[in-house]
Parts: structure tokens; sequence; C-alpha cells
């Protein structure tokens, strides 16, 4: 953690609502891409983000730097991002879940016209909430075993085994993909 | 191939998420074992493409609701903490203008709405609800003219 963002931390804690308005400015960018990594929508993304600051706002007392404030973030968005998806199985909106499926054969016909983000954003959709999370945590913020761990409650042996899961199934669809733009 | 047992650690071991002796025997079996050699060469390109992904920015748009958002929170806890404060400074203003005149009438034993006020807990899970109780005492007392008072 850098001295800057401890400080500001440290105002944050004490009341200084200018201080979290600055940790906002630091961390919204990525959060917003983890985010949208894990419900799949721009708008629903910006609603975890600001649930996500607001209720870092309100419980930041309860932050005690035993991991990085990042991580203590992306705990907490995590816990948003499920809430989208469990009022989504309420309203049976387009998800990421719906938008996954046949996503793998349009990508097969079309593979000429599909760019690497929208392949990514199809690959993601493949996959169910738990894979994609720890996916986009490792591979989009870059996070540790044991920040993931720590940020979603889970054993480490858990977020190795979902990483196992989510990383195979992507190479398995993908794999009829790619054999046939070989062919 | 597909049975490998290697094949669970691949994961950990494109994330350097091993121990140096677990990664030495990964690396040998690699040398001998096309199949989890194809299979790591795929995870890793998986991982390089997620990776360089670019999801897009947050929005300017998006930002300023997030620190309006932030100020109206903000704004509604100063409310909350200034409105318990005002009623704290009320009550004892009203002790304070109380108390000397109703003591003299008032014998010692009496249960009253300003003893109560005095002895107010400030125990986060009970003040509220005995404030509130305190206050409709307060009211109803004086509004009877202290009537009540036998």
């Amino acid at each position: 953690m850098e001295e800057n963002e401890t400080q500001l931390i440290y105002r944050a804690k004490a009341g200084d609502p200018v201080a979290f308005h600055q940790l906002v400015d630091q961390h919204a960018q990525h959060l917003f891409g983890l985010a949208y990594a894990m419900v799949g929508q721009v708008s629903d993304a910006e609603d975890v983000v600001q649930e996500t600051f607001l209720a870092a706002f309100q419980g930041i007392k309860r932050f005690e730097g035993r991991s990085a404030f990042r991580t203590w973030l992306a705990g907490i968005l995590s816990r948003q991002a499920a809430l989208v998806h469990r009022k989504r199985r309420r309203a049976r909106t387009v998800s990421w879940e719906t938008a996954g499926e046949g996503a793998q054969s349009r990508v097969s016909l079309h593979a000429d016209e599909v760019d690497a983000k929208l392949d990514v954003s199809r690959m993601l959709g493949w996959l169910s909430a738990e894979h994609r999370e720890v996916l986009v945590m490792r591979e989009y913020e870059g996070m540790s075993y044991e920040e993931i761990a720590e940020a979603l409650k889970v054993p480490r042996g858990t977020v190795e085994s979902r990483l196992h899961r989510a990383r195979q199934e992507i190479r398995s669809r993908l794999t009829g993909y790619t054999d046939e733009k070989k062919s | 191939m597909s049975d490998c047992e290697n094949k669970t650690r691949l994961s950990a071991y494109i994330d350097g998420e091993l121990q140096a002796r677990e990664c030495a025997a990964i690396e040998r079996h690699l040398a001998a074992c096309d199949s989890c050699a194809a299979e790591l060469a795929d995870l890793r390109n998986i991982s390089r493409l997620i990776g360089d992904w670019q999801p897009g920015m947050l929005s300017d748009a998006a930002a300023l609701r997030i620190h309006n958002a932030l100020d109206m929170l903000n704004w509604r806890r100063m409310e909350r903490i200034a409105g318990r404060l005002a009623a704290l400074a009320a009550s004892v203003a009203l002790v304070a203008l109380i108390w000397p005149a109703r003591t003299a009438n008032v014998p010692d034993s009496l249960a009253t709405w300003e003893g109560a006020a005095v002895t107010l807990s400030d125990e986060p899970a009970t003040s509220g609800v005995r404030e509130v109780a305190l206050a409709e005492w307060m009211v109803a007392d004086l509004s009877s003219g202290g009537m009540n008072r036998e």
C-alpha cells in the first residue's frame, strides 16, 4: 500500500469525506473494470461500483489494513455483484448468464468478425458467477490466491479449484472455435 | 491423457502459486507429457487474453453520480448526528430550567423524567428508544402542568 493511500485511509477513517473522495478517484476505474467483468452490463457495473463505495464509506472504520485496500474493496464489490445476479434471477433480465448462451456458435460462425474484446466478453459469459469472479480477480486485477480468498471469504484451495475449472471451461469451449478457424 | 493428475495444478503453476519443489516437479512432468504441455500453452493464452482485456472506462457522469451519492450519504449522517445532539441539548436545557423549581415540591423518592434524563444511558442499542420514551414522558408531563405527579 502506498504511503499516500495509507494517509488517505487514516483520514477517511477519522471521518474526513474529502479523503474518501480521493480514494474513490484512485480506485473507481479499476473497480468499474472488475464490476463490468462480473456483471457484463455498463449500467449494472456503474451501480455496483457506486454501492461498493457507499458500503465502503459506511464501513471504513472496520477496515483494519490486514489486506490491501483494493482487496477489501474487491470483496465488497463481489458481494454487490452477487446482489445484482440475485435480482436478475428474480427479474429474468438479460445478463452474463443469458448472454453466454449460444455464444460459442456465434463466435465459431463469424470468427473473422469478432474482435478480441467481444471474445473475452463472451468467454466470461460462458462461466458461472463464482468462476467468473475468481478469474477476473486473478487475470484482470492480478490478485494473488490469498488476496482472492480474503476478498471472497473462501479457503485458498477453493480459489485454486474454481480457477482451474473456469479455465478448463473456457478452454473446452474455445477448442471448437479454434478448430473451426483452422479448417 | 485427460486424467493426468498434474493438470489440476497447471493453473496454480502459471499463476506462480506453487512452492519451488512443486514447480520443479511440474516442469519435469511437462518435459515428458505432451498433453499437459499443450494444455499449459492454452491456459497461458487464455490468461493473456483476459489479462489484456480492456473492459472500458467509468464515464465522467457515473463518477460524478458516485461522488454525489457519497455527499448525500455524508449529509444524512451529519443530519442524524446534529439531530441527536440537538435533542440531547434540549433535554439538558429543560432539565436545567425545570429541575431547581421542581425539586422543592417533589419528594426525593418520586421517579420523574428529569431524573431519567440525567441518568440516560448512552448505549447505542437502547439510547434511541429510551430517548423517545423520555421525550414522550416529558411532553405528557409538561402539557399537563405536572398534574400527573402525585
